[in-house]
């Protein structure tokens, strides 16, 4: 194609009068568009540059963060998710009839890691208005989606001291836990599990009898949700509901971002705003609706942005 | 002159271009990625923006780094980067040409042109691309800025083979909505946008960049410390390398494993730092250390 690109030049040259250097250009110009639409644009296409390739020491650089997590805690003792229970929290894989669902906490995710990018936030803590809206439900599906994507280790804490939830959904794993690292000085690694999910690490509530209360007040609290924010590149933080209880606002004085769950036809309307105004304006990351009717548009769950502010 | 003291292979802190010994944190990955991607997705013109500090020039580099890793001889990327744009048009051609290592047959913008189109018509042939970085660029004279638009307008291949790069402080945004640079600003493809680290970014940025220079049990900076330099930065990635790199040194001179608050506000006054994030006294510290 070349070869004729070069005769029809040639020809040109000749046939035309001596030109000043603009007028070539502009000669250049043409002869550059008949080459390029005989050539057509197939052979640009042929070879392109190979952008996996090229992005591999960005990828490389992202691994990083998995590795720190991972050197970390070494020596972390492992479990294995109970699965096959009647109430089994894994819907995202093991419950064919909630794809839907499945979907809704996709996007949710999707939707939380474009926001992440943006305010730089690595710890979320979710809660809601009275107890049994969704909070558990919501954040173990969140982490199993988060845990999903390469090089993103997730940890998520179970800080419902009282009702244990998480850690009852996760197998009732043995002490220590939170409490204990709250209460006296045990290691983390030694309190947080592998699960066997890849990238997914749990901390279990662990046993007190002290006041969760006053654990959440003390400066351990705080050190531990930065060396966990560090390590983990999105800390998912399990609160007992928001209301009538203190453990909350402590809670979240050390998180950077907070959530939400109402759940249809159970949250009240006065409630919901209550939670609302009791948070930090900055933090709210969004409200997630549970258990929505299923209409053509939207599925089981549905994601409201920014719904707070 | 610590490494050893802490456990460390290297230099945790200092700043290479090349991005395989390069920590960056992750919104400058993140920045760096969309650039690559819109250089190899041909998008023509890509602007990226973000305040003093924040690692721009840094980028530019990576990311001329990463794409001449990619030309071969069949298929040779070439690419100019314009450091400091207040030039005339004539003096940008000149740098261009330079940097291309194009050679025009006469000092003459017509023979210029000429040779930029055969440059363009040759990457296109080899499906390559012919990348122009321009740093700095809020500083450019906007009859300059049309320069390169006019530039770009060579290049009317349905594959984009001029890629433009415009990089600057957050000023060159209001810069291009400027009437009269009208044309140019609908030819942005991509914006992107650089920020400072939060805390916990700043702290996992220092953990991960101690991770990469052979770290692998306790990190020597404890909380109180790690808030400090937050504090005394605000999350500006060039003033977190110095001061880390300032404390580990105070802290090896006083044979300190764990480093508190104090080694880093010791570090900042070694360094003449007023509190909290000196800016001027920090551009000037980058001018010397580039």
């Amino acid at each position: 194609m070349s070869k004729f690109f070069n005769e029809t030049r040639t020809v040109r040259k000749t046939d035309s009068v001596p030109a000043t250097a603009n007028v070539d250009i502009q000669d250049l110009v043409s002869s550059l568009k008949q080459h390029m639409e005989s050539n057509g644009a197939a052979a640009s296409h042929s070879g392109q540059i190979d952008l996996q390739h090229l992005l591999q020491p960005l990828e490389e650089s992202d691994g990083v963060a998995s590795k720190v997590a991972a050197v970390r805690l070494e020596n972390c003792r492992s479990i294995k998710l109970p699965r096959t229970e009647e109430r089994s929290f894994l819907v995202s894989q093991y419950n064919p009839a909630m794809q839907a669902a499945v979907e809704a906490y996709r996007t949710l995710r999707t939707r939380l890691v474009k926001q992440q990018t943006r305010t730089g936030a690595r710890s979320l803590v979710i809660t809601s208005s009275a107890q049994g809206e969704g909070k558990t439900l919501t954040i173990f599906n969140l982490a199993i989606c988060y845990a999903k994507i390469e090089n993103w280790p997730v940890l998520v804490v179970d800080a419902d001291l009282r009702t244990r939830g998480l850690s009852i959904l996760a197998g009732d794993p043995e002490s220590p836990g939170l409490a204990e690292i709250l209460e006296r000085d045990c290691s983390y690694q030694s309190a947080i599990l592998r699960t066997d999910i890849p990238g997914l690490h749990i901390l279990p509530a662990g046993e007190t009898s002290a006041s969760p209360s006053e654990l959440f007040s003390g400066q351990r609290w705080k050190e531990f949700m930065g060396w966990a924010a560090e390590s983990f590149r999105l800390v998912l933080v399990d609160s007992p509901p928001a209301l009538n209880l203190a453990d909350f606002e402590l809670i979240a004085s050390s998180c950077e971002s907070v959530m939400v769950v109402a759940r249809a036809r159970k949250t009240p309307r006065e409630s919901l705003a209550k939670v609302l105004a009791q948070v930090d304006p900055r933090k709210i990351t969004g409200v997630v609706f549970n258990a929505a009717e299923e209409t053509p548009e939207n599925g089981y769950y549905r994601y409201t942005a920014k719904a707070g502010a | 002159m610590y490494s050893n003291f802490y456990g460390l292979t290297q230099d945790p802190f200092r700043l290479t271009p090349d991005p395989r010994f390069l920590h960056l944190a992750e919104p400058h990955r993140n920045t760096l990625r969309a650039m690559v991607e819109g250089v190899v997705g041909r998008k023509g013109l890509q602007v990226a923006i973000g305040p003093i500090g924040t690692g721009k020039t840094t980028l530019l580099y990576c990311l001329q780094h990463i794409l001449s890793h990619e030309a071969t001889r069949e298929r040779p990327l070439r690419s100019a980067f314009v450091v400091n744009p207040t030039l005339t048009p004539d003096e940008l051609f000149e740098a261009l040409f330079d940097e291309l290592e194009i050679h025009a047959s006469a000092p003459t913008k017509p023979a210029r042109l000429r040779a930029l189109h055969e440059l363009l018509l040759a990457s296109h042939k080899s499906t390559s691309a012919v990348v122009v970085i321009i740093d700095e660029a809020h500083l450019m004279p906007p009859e300059l800025i049309e320069e390169v638009r006019l530039l770009m307008n060579l290049d009317n291949y349905p594959v984009n083979v001029l890629q433009v790069i415009l990089c600057g402080q957050p000023e060159l945004l209001p810069l291009l909505t400027k009437p009269e640079l009208a044309a140019l600003k609908q030819r942005i493809s991509v914006v992107t946008k650089l920020r400072a680290l939060t805390l916990t970014e700043t702290r996992a940025y220092i953990a991960e960049r101690l991770h990469v220079a052979g770290l692998r049990g306790e990190s020597p900076f404890s909380t109180s410390a790690l808030e400090e330099v937050f504090r005394l930065t605000n999350g500006v990635p060039r003033l977190i390398n110095s001061i880390c790199d300032h404390a580990l040194g105070v802290g090896f001179r006083r044979q300190l494993k764990k480093l508190g608050a104090d080694a880093v506000l010791e570090a900042a006054e070694e360094m003449g730092w007023e509190q909290p994030a000196p800016v001027a006294p920090a551009e000037s510290l980058a001018k010397t250390a580039s």
